[in-house]
């Protein structure tokens, strides 16, 4: 496997739109070919060596290639768009869009990923090792089909909307996560392992949620339909004293939801 | 402006009766000429291509109130195509419902240079007219919502006959618009009470007035009023299993009128799982009745935005897909609604639906009263006119299309044992000369008339359905008023015009719309849109000289 660094140098305040930051385009190119690639402040057309230092080698084939991105790139956005092989590892934290349409490979970020990560994704995995924003791995506005294929991994905290609209594929969450959680599932499987803000699972079809801390309101459109001694995700048995509820019935949904607990002291 | 030389095409000009023959063109000032003088003249080498005026589009809804609210609902769509600004033109995005300036340059690249927007809410015309505006190249008119209007229906309760005709033309000069268009007459002011009309013979709550009344009334006041277009009639009960029998009871009322989207009134069958295509019996009906014209709103497979006036219809609709739903209620003037919908080969229903408009392209024998259109974007958006071309033109494209359908597309209509295949001449009347008649604009290639032309790279005798398809994609060269706007879908933008009809009788209704209004959210003062909104306006019912044209940036 080779490795192409981009080291920050110098990121506009508007910030990026840098969707030729993914393997796909990099593979087979000179190190000059990458620093000339278009990329775009606002509709202003520059070139990624404007922005970046590029190092390393390059690989001919985009499955052997791996992009280390050193520095902050909070304000770059839609790095690994339609990114299908390959590895992308970013030390620092990324801008919104990352990774949005992604069908195979890796992304790994050291820091926090902003919104809409993992947007549309039918394949390949990202890990977070800080906290992701709103709309993790949900749909783009509008769509009714979101997500499908795939797995995110966060360690920390997510925010509102994750796996919106979500139709397949796997997102597990270390910490908490916010409001809408699995709006509009019609598959797939959410694990969280902290808390849950309201409205989880609203207007769910199908699916499952997994919540192992707390909700902290339940939708009265969910039915009790008994209590379970373990959970699944991802053919993982995972055990414990669990609700499970049936939902969203205010929608005709047939969607699963796990939650745990609490121990009584 | 140079002159051009179109050397050597085979020229269509269904208009003249000129069929394919090898003939040279000259345009000389943006109109079409005997001779030009060779120094100054362009000179196009069109050998082995065809020529044919530009296309006429009878039937898409490009602009106005719904359009832009699919564009504002379906963001998802606006993502699927995008267009960046380059060489002076603008951007634009959307695939089934796309940008105004997208929409022109893309029916030019295909060789079409006018569009007429069938359902104008008269309230939402000021809208509608801007949108024209912000439309380049293509010249466009429009038709005014009339079958629900409420002023009319009161008049024809009230027996009030002399009021018809002198209300309708003060709607249609306060609005700018070119003709007469009824959705569902009366069944969507009939949803208000949460009802639709299923026949033709079925009357409007409250009012008491059926919608026969409604279409007759439509029909006298369009003569009356000697507008260029017969009315334009979206029938009762439309996209229903049985709803064909409506369709056949408009057409038995033996008016003069042109009926829209046939399509999705060939439904047989009690219900969606014994629907079957009536679309036969349709084609023999229209075959019989002489004044009547229809167009196709054939189905092309893929996602697509369904809007119409039809509310209580998009209702259905909605509740059929659980996809988004939007309804709208324009006062006292009409209704309608947005629902997204996806054309699936392995559907039952949609293979019979693509099978339906096929059949009655090929059945229907005068092809001067049968037009294309894909009722954009209602059934799949007018980019897949090329396709329909090459369904029509190539029995075997046909064929291979209908082996990967859904069975119930053999099954349930007779299409696989339709051998016709149409020819070049036939398009060329289905897709210009046709529907320009029945507009009453002109789409032909005569001496002294402006050059609004298409040379398609494309010989007569070419029935290679994929060739057939790229050739009406992308035209070789868009000529308009003599002025290249297409050259091998590089895009030279132009300015358009807008036609309108502005009749006048001098009968006062004024004490009428004073009391009419009092139920309107504006005043009747703001309700017209005046000639200066609108850019390069062609009053059709005067004679062009009082108002010239300025069409050369």
């Amino acid at each position: 496997m080779k490795e192409t660094v981009l080291e920050v140098r110098n990121i506009p305040p508007l910030g990026i739109e840098a969707e030729v930051i993914t393997p796909d385009i990099f593979q087979g190119k000179t190190l000059d070919g990458i620093r000339n690639l278009p990329i775009y402040e606002g509709k202003t057309r520059i070139k990624l060596g404007d922005c970046f230092t590029v190092k390393g080698a390059v690989a001919e084939k985009k499955q052997d290639m791996r992009i280390t991105i050193k520095g902050d790139v909070s304000g770059v956005k839609r790095i690994g768009q339609e990114i299908s092989a390959g590895e992308i590892e970013i030390c620092g934290d990324a801008g919104i869009y990352l990774g949005c349409g992604m069908m195979g490979g890796k992304i790994r970020v050291k820091g926090d990923a902003s919104s809409w990560t993992g947007m549309d994704m039918c394949g390949g995995r990202i890990e977070i090792m800080g906290d992701a924003g709103n709309f993790l791995g949900s749909a783009y506005r509008g769509k009714w089909k979101g997500m499908s294929g795939g797995e995110i991994l966060v360690r920390g905290n997510a925010g509102s909307n994750v796996g919106s609209y979500m139709a397949a594929g796997k997102i597990a969450i270390g910490g908490d996560a916010g409001q809408f959680l699995g709006i509009r599932m019609s598959g797939g499987q959410i694990m969280v392992d902290g808390c849950v803000d309201s409205r989880v699972g609203a207007e769910m079809m199908k699916g499952v949620i997994i919540v192992k801390g707390e909700v902290k309101e339940m939708l009265p459109s969910f039915m009790k339909k008994g209590e379970v001694g373990k959970v699944l995700f991802d053919g993982v048995e995972i055990k414990g004293e669990y609700t499970e509820y049936l939902g969203d019935v205010a929608e005709g949904g047939k969607g699963s939801m796990y939650i745990r607990r609490p121990k009584l002291d | 402006m140079k002159n051009i030389h179109i050397k050597n095409g085979y020229v269509y000009d269904p208009a003249n009766n000129i069929h394919g023959e090898k003939k040279d063109i000259y345009i000389v000032d943006g109109k079409i000429a005997e001779k030009t003088d060779e120094r100054k003249t362009k000179t196009i080498d069109a050998t082995g291509k065809t020529v044919m005026p530009a296309g006429v589009d009878i039937h898409s809804h490009f602009a106005g109130a719904k359009v832009n609210m699919g564009r504002l609902f379906r963001p998802e769509d606006s993502q699927r195509y995008l267009y960046g600004a380059c060489d002076r033109l603008r951007s634009g995005s959307g695939f089934s419902v796309p940008s105004t300036y997208l929409t022109g340059y893309t029916y030019a690249k295909m060789g079409y240079l006018t569009l007429n927007e069938p359902a104008i809410a008269p309230l939402k015309s000021r809208h509608t007219h801007e949108e024209f505006n912000d439309t380049p190249i293509v010249d466009k008119t429009g038709l005014l919502l009339m079958g629900n209007n409420q002023q009319l229906i009161q008049y024809i309760a009230d027996g009030e006959k002399d009021k018809y005709a002198p209300w309708i033309a003060w709607m249609l000069s306060k609005t700018k618009t070119y003709g007469l268009k009824a959705v569902n007459p009366g069944g969507t002011l009939a949803w208000g009470w949460r009802k639709n009309l299923e026949s033709i013979h079925d009357q409007v709550p409250y009012f008491n007035v059926s919608s026969a009344e409604i279409i007759k009334t439509l029909v006298n006041a369009n003569k009356e009023l000697n507008l260029p277009h017969p009315l334009h009639i979206h029938v009762n009960n439309i996209g229903v299993p049985g709803g064909y029998e409506t369709a056949m009871e408009t057409m038995d009322m033996g008016l003069e009128m042109h009926i829209t989207h046939l399509q999705f009134s060939c439904y047989g069958g009690e219900d969606w799982r014994s629907l079957e295509s009536e679309a036969d019996k349709l084609a023999d009906k229209v075959n019989k009745k002489k004044e009547i014209s229809v167009d196709l709103g054939q189905i092309v497979f893929g996602d697509t935005t369904t809007m119409t006036a039809d509310g209580p219809f998009e209702y259905s609709l909605g509740e059929l897909t659980h996809l988004k739903w939007n309804n709208a209620d324009v006062e006292d003037e009409t209704g309608g609604g947005v629902v997204p919908y996806i054309y699936k080969k392995k559907s039952g229903v949609n293979a019979v639906q693509w099978t339906c408009g096929l059949e009655l392209a090929l059945k229907i024998k005068d092809p001067w009263r049968v037009y294309i259109s894909t009722d954009h974007p209602n059934a799949g958006p007018f980019r897949g006119y090329p396709k329909i071309i090459a369904w029509l033109m190539s029995r075997k494209y046909r064929e291979e299309t209908l082996k990967s359908c859904n069975r119930w597309a053999t099954e349930r209509s007779t299409l696989s044992s339709t051998d016709r295949e149409l020819s070049l001449q036939e398009i060329a009347i289905m897709t210009r000369a046709g529907p320009a008649k029945r507009l009453g604009i002109d789409a032909s290639l005569t001496e002294g008339e402006k050059a609004d032309l298409a040379i398609y790279n494309i010989g007569p005798e070419e029935r290679d359905g994929c060739r057939i398809e790229k050739a009406f994609t992308e035209t070789e060269y868009t000529i308009k008023k003599g002025q290249i706007v297409a050259k091998q879908g590089k895009i030279f933008s132009a300015e358009g015009s807008t036609i309108y009809t502005s009749p006048e009788l001098d009968k006062d209704l004024k004490k009428d719309i004073e009391k009419r209004f009092l139920y309107y959210t504006i005043l009747p003062e703001n309700y017209e849109v005046c000639r200066e909104y609108l850019k390069n306006p062609v009053n059709a019912l005067k004679k062009p000289t009082t108002h010239p044209e300025r069409c050369d940036t």
